[in-house]
């Protein structure tokens, strides 16, 4: 089996007394986009910091290209390998459009030009505009054209398509889905966007409180998960509270809903054992998954 | 690239400072009036000097003295530490400026690159003592030029090596400052703090006579090359091993650090 382009183990981050990152064991497999979940504040991006070598691990490892980012030499070598989107969009102020592209160009030799000239079309970004002037959407556009041509093994992108309008958005998530099918670049990207994380990737990972709450490929994750939807001639019966075994119940006047991981057959003969009218049985979407998983997680 | 950038981004206070520095130099040749009130007061002065400064009243009564007094000794010598400190606290490439904030997002950029801190950092440093030297020099240079326009004469070579012991003496003032940088990420605090460690104990308060040999004003001023026309090695190498540890410890910390 190959070595995972990105292999964590027990990474953890501890800001004084609050942990970022409480022990994550990931491992992200070459050729594959996935998708990095997690609501503000809950690790991801100390978690990708820490990837590139720009946060130091408290306790625990983190490897790319079973590399270590934060040492010196292995940091440079690692990070020649990853094109990266900052959630801010970091880009410098002082210079043009233009400027911007030679000097990331210039430190990545595999830089693909004609990549970068069809996405110069394609963003209509002027090259002799100062960054500064640019708008938002501008900005995002430029992270990911400085990013993209660098013909890198690893794209770590942090809310890349924030502040795009749909159609450019629509062509970012085919690009990457491009480059990805070409089995050479992985991609590791967050996004609070589910249905942009649903349309292209196919491993998932969603991070609460600095701990890994769910993990796998997508389709199994979608295949395992089921929303069971109860009606009852009466109130739903309280002793039905309890019936996903974890999970939370929602229940609200004759209607009983929940969303099962595993063990849906014996929640549907529970459920018509307290006389329900009806059981519906219906998958789920990656945002049902990540909204129950903060619900369970706060209650 | 990254010497290229580090220009980009430090080249409107290069070309400030060299400005301003130029207009004061400007600014005192064409007011420097007759020797007359000068030598006077040297005379007058003379009695509460130490016996250093005493023996050198023959050279300060000069014009060449006179310019050394007013540019190299109270004008540059009082400046260049500042604009060292200064620099070293806007110099964005590692550290931002002032708040830490604004910044951050073009920091977590750079170091996203694949090239190390200590490159980064070093390229700072290089870059800033490259134009500090380039504002010492090419300030003090005038001052050969317009004492030509003006039918008098002042030595190429003293400017050059008066502006080169100057820039080599404010080094670990700029040091100094990207070591309080680097721990503290907040220009107003390294700043302050560095001013305090330097404004204390070399308080440049002497206008004409001679500072003690271990004041790092008297390396600045150039005051061994005016008084006795040798280059103060000693001073020199003791100052640079102070620059070059704090340099190092600089580094240790900025690759050890979180962004």
């Amino acid at each position: 089996m190959a070595e995972p382009v990105i292999e964590t183990r027990d990474l953890k981050k501890t800001y004084k007394d609050v942990a970022a990152v409480n022990g994550i064991d990931l491992s992200v497999e070459r050729g594959s986009i996935h998708g990095f979940l997690g609501r503000n504040g809950s690790g991801k991006t100390t978690t990708i910091k820490m990837l590139l070598g720009l946060t130091h691990p408290t306790s625990g490892e983190a490897r790319v290209f079973g590399l270590t980012p934060n040492d010196r030499d292995e940091g440079v070598e690692a990070r020649r390998r990853i094109g990266f989107v900052g959630e801010e969009k970091g880009t410098y102020d002082f210079i043009s459009v233009g400027r911007m592209i030679r000097f990331t160009s210039s430190f990545f030799p595999r830089w693909d030009r004609e990549m970068e000239e069809r996405l110069l079309a394609k963003f209509d970004l002027p090259l002799k505009q100062s960054v500064r002037t640019l708008s938002k959407g501008m900005r995002a556009k430029l992270a990911l054209l400085l990013a993209l041509p660098r013909r890198a093994d690893l794209l770590i992108l942090d809310e890349p398509t924030e502040g795009l309008d749909p159609e450019i958005t629509e062509d970012v998530l085919q690009i990457l889905v491009g480059l990805a099918a070409s089995g050479e670049t992985t991609i590791f990207f967050s996004s609070h966007r589910l249905n942009e994380v649903e349309q292209i990737a196919d491993q998932v990972a969603i991070i609460d409180r600095g701990r890994i709450a769910v993990l796998g490929a997508l389709d199994d994750l979608k295949d395992s998960y089921r929303r069971v939807t109860a009606v009852f001639d009466w109130e739903v019966p309280s002793q039905l509270s309890s019936l996903a075994g974890g999970m939370p119940v929602k229940s609200d006047g004759r209607v009983l809903s929940v969303l099962t991981n595993g063990g849906t057959d014996e929640i549907v003969n529970r459920a018509y054992s307290f006389n329900a009218v009806s059981v519906d049985v219906a998958p789920v979407t990656l945002k049902e998954i990540f909204i129950e998983c903060k619900r369970t997680d706060a209650e | 690239m990254l010497w290229r950038k580090t220009w980009w981004e430090s080249r409107i206070m290069f070309w400030l400072c060299l400005a301003t520095l130029s207009g004061l130099v400007v600014l005192l040749m064409f007011n420097i009036s007759s020797n007359t009130g000068w030598v006077e007061r040297l005379q007058r002065d003379a009695g509460g000097w130490n016996e250093e400064t005493r023996q050198a009243l023959p050279a300060l009564a000069t014009f060449q003295g006179r310019v050394w007094v007013l540019w190299f000794k109270l004008a540059l010598g009082a400046l260049l530490p500042f604009v060292a400190m200064c620099w070293a606290t806007l110099a964005p490439g590692c550290a931002s400026p002032w708040t830490g904030v604004k910044l951050d997002k073009d920091r977590l950029f750079m170091l996203s690159l694949p090239v190390s801190r200590r490159e980064i950092l070093l390229t700072q440093a290089g870059m800033s003592c490259g134009q500090l030297w380039l504002v010492a020099v090419g300030s003090s240079l005038l001052l050969p030029v317009i004492s030509h326009w003006k039918g008098q004469w002042y030595s190429i070579r003293d400017a050059l090596i008066f502006a080169s012991l100057s820039f080599l003496g404010v080094l670990v003032f700029y040091f100094t400052t990207l070591l309080m940088m680097v721990i503290f990420d907040n220009g107003i605090k390294s700043l302050l703090l560095s001013m305090l460690i330097f404004a204390i104990p070399f308080h440049p308060s002497r206008v004409v006579e001679s500072y003690p040999r271990w004041h790092i004003t008297r390396l600045i001023a150039g005051e061994d090359y005016f008084l006795h026309g040798q280059i103060p090695w000693l001073a020199l190498i003791v100052s640079l091993l102070v620059s070059a540890s704090l340099l190092y410890i600089a580094v240790r910390v900025f690759e050890r650090r979180d962004f």
